[in-house]
């Protein structure tokens, strides 16, 4: 009895270890959670934008949004990847100073570059959905600019090299959303 | 004779103000109506000759101040709807780019309801940016162009 509690306990213990490795597995290629949410996954074309205030420039707001373009130049510059990657990494670790509506678009166009520079990787579509699905949630407010629409679009790529057919159908939706928005502000 | 200067008049205005505004006239227009100037300001070129010419200078000359004038009025909202249309146009263009990526995706999901309701929202959205971009175009040109 004492042996094959000591069984049900190995057993049970396999089991857990063999469960957690197949989440594990599952959880390091986006393909497979599609596989797994198979033709459930419906595209969540939600989009919610507000108006880019324009702060009152301060020297920390300047000094802000000097250090993204002189991050952007460094990019430009960069001759692979891995130094144009780190140069756009910097930027987005940059400090972000308080009442700086514009730092939320500048941060945007960071993390979509950063996305697009990654993208090419065999492991950089993952991290750059790692990236800006976050900034993109559909719970999230954007701002209605054109570096939201960029950005979503940027999304919609990553997703559609990933197979996520939902997300990328779903994030050029709301691409075009914003981008009709944007237009019907225009046409006023 | 005062046929030909009647036809000449107008020419002679539309030359001037397309002078002015700078823009790209065909050579039609101000074929034998202009001479070549020297550099002189406009309204400073020879005097006028006889006593018809003189009137028909004096008129177009106060023809030509008010021209200048409304043209000067117009430039900076001709500008800024020139920008609007350009606007306008480019997102109508990524709108229409961003409609066949969503739409070929959806054609891989042909049953799927919500794919292809938003495929047609998106050939709607790209549809209207289009004839939002003609429209603005068409608008601008009429306003901008010397009649």
């Amino acid at each position: 009895m004492r042996r094959r509690s000591g069984w049900s306990q190995r057993v049970v213990l396999g089991a857990a270890i063999a469960t957690l490795g197949i989440a594990t597995l599952g959880g390091c290629d986006p393909q497979d959670d599609d596989a797994r949410d198979g033709d459930a996954a419906v595209p969540d074309a939600r989009v919610t934008t507000h108006p880019v205030r324009s702060a009152t420039p301060t020297r920390e707001g300047l000094a802000y949004i000097e250090g993204v373009a002189r991050i952007h130049g460094e990019a430009d510059l960069a001759d692979d990847i891995d130094t144009r990657a780190a140069a756009l990494r910097r930027g987005l670790a940059l400090p972000v100073p308080a009442e700086l509506a514009e730092a939320e678009i500048l941060r945007l166009e960071l993390a979509t570059r950063l996305g697009e520079t990654l993208a090419p990787r065999p492991e950089g579509v993952a991290v750059a959905l790692d990236l800006l699905e976050p900034m993109l949630d559909p719970e999230r407010s954007l701002p209605l600019d054109r570096a939201s629409a960029r950005a979503l679009v940027t999304l919609g790529d990553l997703a559609t090299s990933a197979g996520d057919d939902a997300l990328a159908v779903g994030s050029y939706a709301r691409a075009i959303r914003v981008m009709s928005s944007l237009r019907k502000e225009l046409e006023r | 004779m005062t046929a030909t200067r009647l036809t000449r008049g107008p020419r002679l205005v539309r030359a001037l103000v397309c002078a002015v505004l700078g823009m790209a006239c065909g050579p039609q227009a101000g074929s034998g109506t202009v001479s070549p100037t020297t550099g002189d300001p406009v309204g400073a070129g020879p005097d006028p000759q006889g006593a018809t010419e003189g009137e028909g200078m004096a008129e177009l000359s106060g023809r030509l101040d008010a021209l200048v004038g409304r043209e000067r009025n117009l430039r900076p909202a001709a500008a800024a709807d020139a920008g609007k249309c350009e606007e306008l146009c480019e997102l109508a263009t990524s709108i229409c780019s961003v409609q066949e990526k969503l739409c070929d995706l959806a054609d891989d999901h042909p049953d799927d309801g919500a794919y292809q309701g938003l495929c047609r929202e998106a050939r709607n959205e790209c549809r209207e940016a289009q004839e939002g971009c003609v429209h603005c175009v068409e608008a601008n040109s009429n306003q901008t162009l010397p009649r």
